[in-house]
């Protein structure tokens, strides 16, 4: 390709062999009907094959575009279990970062490009329902789905972080298609 | 429970039933949370260190297991979990008692005593034959 454009956009005049254009040495048969072209349309069509191109990979990237996710639970444990679940639930997962408390997790946030949190409600310096909150004045943070995960059976807590903005929430012990069955739909779209 | 395990009754050896060892942990790891409110009391899981890495591997990975701060965070989940569907399961617990952060005992030759008067429920349970004891302690 790099020759074969080389070749087309050399300010040369007067006719191309295709051996030539092609790179072969020694031609197998010899094509004299190569005839002028004007450098302007050679220019065009290669411009426009590049940005076929170009629009075809980002197409392609951005179908496979990996997910960009903040685990907060101050139990390393429990991220890695959270990480493991959404994995095995079959979503695309890409970059992982991981908070220990709320605090943390809206420092992560602000850098932004989130696509979806999962939160821990108990936790210490900053709880789940604190760190919702705080959500709503991060920019970074509009749009971006976050479920809450909690052991407890309050009922009243889980209807306060629903109110206050959270998505959904898991229940532990949860089950990788458990997980899917709450993540996925606040993920179409997304990739 | 999240350890990919199904643990059923533990069945102590037809050796030495009556082990006092099987019976009542003194050693190893004990995670405890406690409760407070409508029905206050604790939770505890023990087992022993062995026992305690392996549900750890199973939680986090065998790499995060050799970790001794992993092994106790997981025993904590672990009991955490446990307390929580337990107040989950009865209605009138579930807005009105609190649990406490996990508390893990790490050691050897230890004994948990809980406030008089209080009732013990204590059930071993077997995980690759090896005992977790999971007890309910309520205080009146």
């Amino acid at each position: 390709m790099n020759k074969l454009s080389t070749t087309l956009l050399s300010p040369r005049e007067g006719p191309v062999p295709l051996d030539e254009w092609l790179g072969w040495s020694s031609p197998p048969y010899s094509w004299n009907a190569v005839q002028p072209w004007p450098h302007a349309l050679v220019r065009g069509f290669c411009l426009q094959f590049w940005q076929i191109s170009a629009a075809a990979n980002r197409i392609g990237s951005e179908t496979v575009r990996k997910l960009k996710i903040l685990i907060v639970d101050d139990s390393a444990v429990m991220r890695k279990i959270v990480e493991r679940a959404l994995r095995q639930a079959g979503l695309e997962i890409g970059e992982v970062l991981e908070a220990s408390n709320g605090a943390e997790a809206l420092v992560e946030v602000q850098k932004g490009s989130l696509d979806i949190i999962l939160s821990d409600i108990n936790m210490p310096v900053m709880d789940g329902l604190e760190f919702l909150k705080s959500l709503a004045t991060v920019e970074a943070a509009k749009g971006v789905p976050v479920i809450m995960i909690t052991t407890e059976g309050s009922e009243a807590r889980v209807v306060e972080a629903l109110s206050a903005g959270a998505k959904g929430y898991l229940r532990k012990p949860f089950t990788p298609d458990q997980v899917k069955e709450r993540v996925s739909p606040l993920l179409v779209g997304v990739s | 429970m999240m350890a990919g395990a199904r643990l059923t009754a533990f069945v102590p050896p037809a050796s030495n039933p009556s082990d006092e060892s099987v019976l009542a942990p003194t050693s190893g790891q004990t995670a405890m949370v406690g409760m407070a409110g409508a029905l206050c009391g604790m939770t505890s899981i023990s087992c022993s260190a062995e026992t305690a890495i392996k549900l750890a591997s199973k939680m986090a990975g065998d790499e995060a297991a050799k970790d001794p701060a992993i092994v106790s965070d997981a025993m904590g989940e672990l009991c955490n979990m446990v307390a929580g569907n337990f107040k989950a399961k009865i209605t009138s617990l579930a807005d009105h008692c609190m649990l406490s952060v996990p508390t893990v005992i790490s050691g050897d030759n230890y004994v948990m005593q809980a406030a008089e008067p209080s009732e013990v429920l204590r059930v071993a349970l077997d995980f690759n034959s090896s005992p977790i004891w999971v007890s309910l302690i309520t205080q009146s």
